[in-house]
Formats: C-alpha cells, structure tokens, sequence
C-alpha cells in the first residue's frame, strides 16, 4: 500500500473503532453463547450444526450491516463535515483518498470477521465439537463470506460517491438483494421461453455481481468439501468486481464538484 | 423542564421501566390466550411452500432449515400422545426444513418416524413418511441409512414385503452399505412379518443411530 493511501486506511480504521462499531461483536458473543447453551435443550441430532450454520449467517449478517451501514457513509460523511476539503488540500489524489477509505474499512471488516470466527471456535468446541480435516470448508467458507462483504462495500462505497446514505443504502440493498437471487433471474429467463425476456434476464444476470456464489455455509455445515477452483474463481470474480466498482468510483468521484 | 423534574427523571426510569415491561408481558398472554385458535390457522397458510420460503431466506437457507426443522421438533413435541391432537402442519414443517436443506438427513430420519407412528403417538401418515424418505434418498443417494429407513417403512408400517426387501437390496449396493441390507432384503422376502427380522431391524437401528 502506498505511503498516501496507509494513512487514509488506518485513519478509517481508527475512526470506526472510536464509533464503537465493533461493540457488535459483544452482541455476537451473545448470539453465540445464548445458541450454544438453548440449541441443545430445544432440538435433536443437529447442535453442531446449528452452531456452525447460526455462526456463519450471523457473521455474513452482521459483516453485511457492517459494510453497508459504514460504507454509505465513507465519502459523504468526509463531505458533509468539510474534513475532506483539508485532505484534498494535501498531497493526494482523489482515487488514493476511496482506496484507502475503501481499505480502511475492509481492515475493520477483516478485524470484526476474525474476532466472530474466535467466538464460533468457542460455541463449536463447547458444544463438542472437535475440528477434522473436513472442517477446513468453514474457514473457506468465512472467506468467501469476506469476498462478499469486500464487494458489498465497494458497492456501497460507489454510491456515496455521489448519493446521500439514505439512497446509497437503498441502492446497495438492491443491488445485494438482485445478487443473491441472480440464479433464480437467470432460471425465469429461460422459464418464459421468450428471446426478449431471457436476453433481459441474461444481462442482469452477467451485470449484477452474484453473491450466490460465495454462498458456502451449508456445504461449509455439514463438512463438505468446497472445490479448489471455486476458492481462485470466487477470489478472482470478487477481485475483478472490486476493481470495476473502485475505477467507477474514481471516475465519479474525480468529477465530483466538491465546492 | 425545571432543574426538579430532571432529577426526578433517572428514579421515574428505574421504576417506570420495569412496571411497563410487566404491564406489556401481562397484555401479550392475554393477546395470546385470546388469539391461539387463530394463530394455529393463520400459521397453516404461512407454511406451504418450501421454494417460497427459500426465496425469503436470502441465501441463509441452511440456518432457516435448521429453524424449520427445530420448529417440527417441537410440534411433534407438543402433540405426540395426546389423544384427539392434529399433525396437520407436520408435513409442511419438514417438507419446507428439507427443501431449504436437502442435507439434513436428521430431518428425513427423525421426520419419517413422527409422520409414521400410529395416533396419538404420530401422525399415522406412512405415506408422507415414505415420501419424505424418498426426499432424502434423491437428494442424499450415498446414504444407506435412509434407504434403509425406506425398507423398514415398507415392512413395518406398509406390510408390503416385496417392495420392502427390493429396497433393501437396492440399498446393499450402496458403497459402505453394511452386509446386513442383502440379509434383511432375502429374510423379509423368505418370510415375511416374522418377529425374528423385526427384532434384528430393531437391533440395527438401536445400534446406528
């Protein structure tokens, strides 16, 4: 990371963690020790797996709030209280300022992320749990989940670039909820059987960025293994978004009449 | 607000509080004993459809699944051997946990034995029982236990012997099937309802799960 972007990054990290933003992680440790304790009195056969299917949701959960919460708020917050105009004034281009607010939050995000990985250890071994090779898949799951949140809040961080919280809130929101059910877009396309409606869907499909596929947890529950090449194709799909999403941002932002 | 009334404020909290929370717990079982006839109902409609409920978990089909099958759990709980009571949203609770995760195989295993067993200690539905099985062995085809819960059905519950010992030996040529599936399929098919095999089914259930 370049000597103008670091400072950016660890000065968002720093800011996030002064807004108390990773006080969520009491309310996982919560979630995790209420489910660990509850589960075993009010279900049969399945107490490990809730644990690992409520952990991971509950990290993807919170990680999602995280990102888009914070991330909406990353360039218009700098707007809005006039810090950003003292920033500019130095020696930094506009496109280091969003990488390095970009990786700001992602730093937190990563710290967040690997702090509920510790509690889900800790719910997983309570209730008997003992890690086997075939629990590597939740690690690779809690990666993907991570790719996820990393497009998420590149997503989010284009918005603010050039709409207020509320919208860029609205508008992430959309598109995360088009992502997810981009397979199901694709499927009625090809259910209608007509040109127009399955060249429509087929765009959608291709343009909104699908968080079906790092969608791992259940595999991740019940041991599965997760293929190699899913790991580099997510890894580099999730790259390639982050890259698009950060030149869009530079280039509107670069535009942006700030006075 | 005077320099008094502030003061006041944190006591009014500590008091108030409290008092409001019983006041809102007291008014919501009064809601519930008024509204549970119509609560049962409007659950019914909520329930029919797996895909639909697979829709609305946003990608967190496995831990709704869960959720689903912890629910069926403890409606099974709530109602096995009482006499008079109705299983009606059996069904639709493990069919929508098993739609959302076709590998909970706890869901087919334990589901199957709840729809089977006669009132009032099940729903005396062997036939959604094997429907369900069927569910899981589709979704699960490595499985040699479900396909082994499919044969007991079949012998147990349906008394139909031919098709009993056809799953059994389909089941045997399963890899990791255990040995015994190509002795229970030409047992049952020698002789039929014989409490000898039903005590050695009884035996390798006890023993397997």
């Amino acid at each position: 990371m370049s000597a103008t972007v670091r400072p950016v990054a660890i000065n968002t990290f720093r800011e996030a963690v002064r807004d108390r933003v990773l006080y969520n992680l009491v309310l996982f440790a919560l979630l995790m020790i209420g489910a660990a304790i509850l589960v075993g009195g009010v279900s049969v056969g399945i107490v490990q797996l809730v644990i690992i299917n409520l952990g991971l949701s509950s990290i993807s959960v919170f990680g999602l709030v995280m990102a888009i919460f914070i991330g909406v708020g990353l360039v218009y917050k700098e707007i809005e209280k006039r810090t950003l105009y003292s920033l500019l004034a130095k020696p930094i281009r506009r496109w280091q300022f969003l990488v390095g607010k970009y990786a700001g939050l992602l730093l937190t995000l990563v710290v967040n992320t690997a702090f509920m990985t510790l509690g889900l250890a800790a719910a997983f071994f309570y209730v008997g749990g003992h890690l086997e090779r075939a629990d590597l898949s939740i690690l690779i799951a809690i990666y993907f989940i991570l790719l996820e949140l990393a497009m998420v809040t590149a997503l989010a961080m284009f918005f603010s670039c050039f709409s207020s919280p509320m919208l860029s809130t609205l508008y992430t929101l959309a598109i995360y909820i088009t992502g997810v059910f981009a397979n199901d877009i694709h499927g009625i396309g090809e259910f209608t059987k007509s040109p127009a409606v399955l060249a429509v869907t087929r765009v959608i499909y291709y343009l909104v960025p699908n968080f079906h596929n790092f969608n791992a947890i259940a595999t991740a529950a019940h041991a599965d293994p997760i293929p190699f090449a899913l790991i580099w194709q997510n890894s580099l799909y999730a790259a390639l978004y982050i890259l698009l999403l950060l030149i869009a941002s530079s280039a509107v932002f670069s535009r942006r009449n700030l006075k | 607000m005077s320099g008094r009334g502030k003061s006041r404020a944190p006591w009014l909290a500590i008091a108030g509080i409290p008092v409001l929370f019983i006041l809102i717990a007291m008014l919501q079982a009064k809601i519930d004993a008024s509204s549970r006839s119509y609560a049962d109902e409007s659950e019914d409609l909520l329930l029919q459809s797996g895909r639909g409920v697979q829709r609305m978990s946003l990608g967190y089909d496995s831990l709704v699944a869960d959720i689903y099958w912890t629910r069926a759990v403890q409606y099974y709980g709530a109602r096995a051997g009482v006499d008079g009571a109705q299983f009606g949203l059996l069904w639709p609770l493990l069919d929508i946990a098993t739609t959302l995760d076709p590998k909970l195989i706890v869901a087919y295993r334990f589901g199957a034995v709840f729809l089977s067993e006669p009132r009032p200690g099940g729903a005396d539905r062997s036939d959604l029982a094997i429907q369900l099985v069927k569910k899981g062995m589709a979704a699960n085809p490595d499985n040699w236990y479900l396909v082994g819960d499919l044969g007991f059905l079949y012998y147990w519950r349906m008394h139909d012997y031919a098709a009993a010992a056809q799953v059994y030996m389909d089941g045997s040529k399963i890899p990791d099937a255990p040995s015994w599936m190509k002795i229970m399929a030409a047992l049952i098919a020698q002789r039929g309802g014989s409490i000898e095999t039903s005590r050695m089914i009884w035996t390798e259930i006890y023993n397997s799960t």
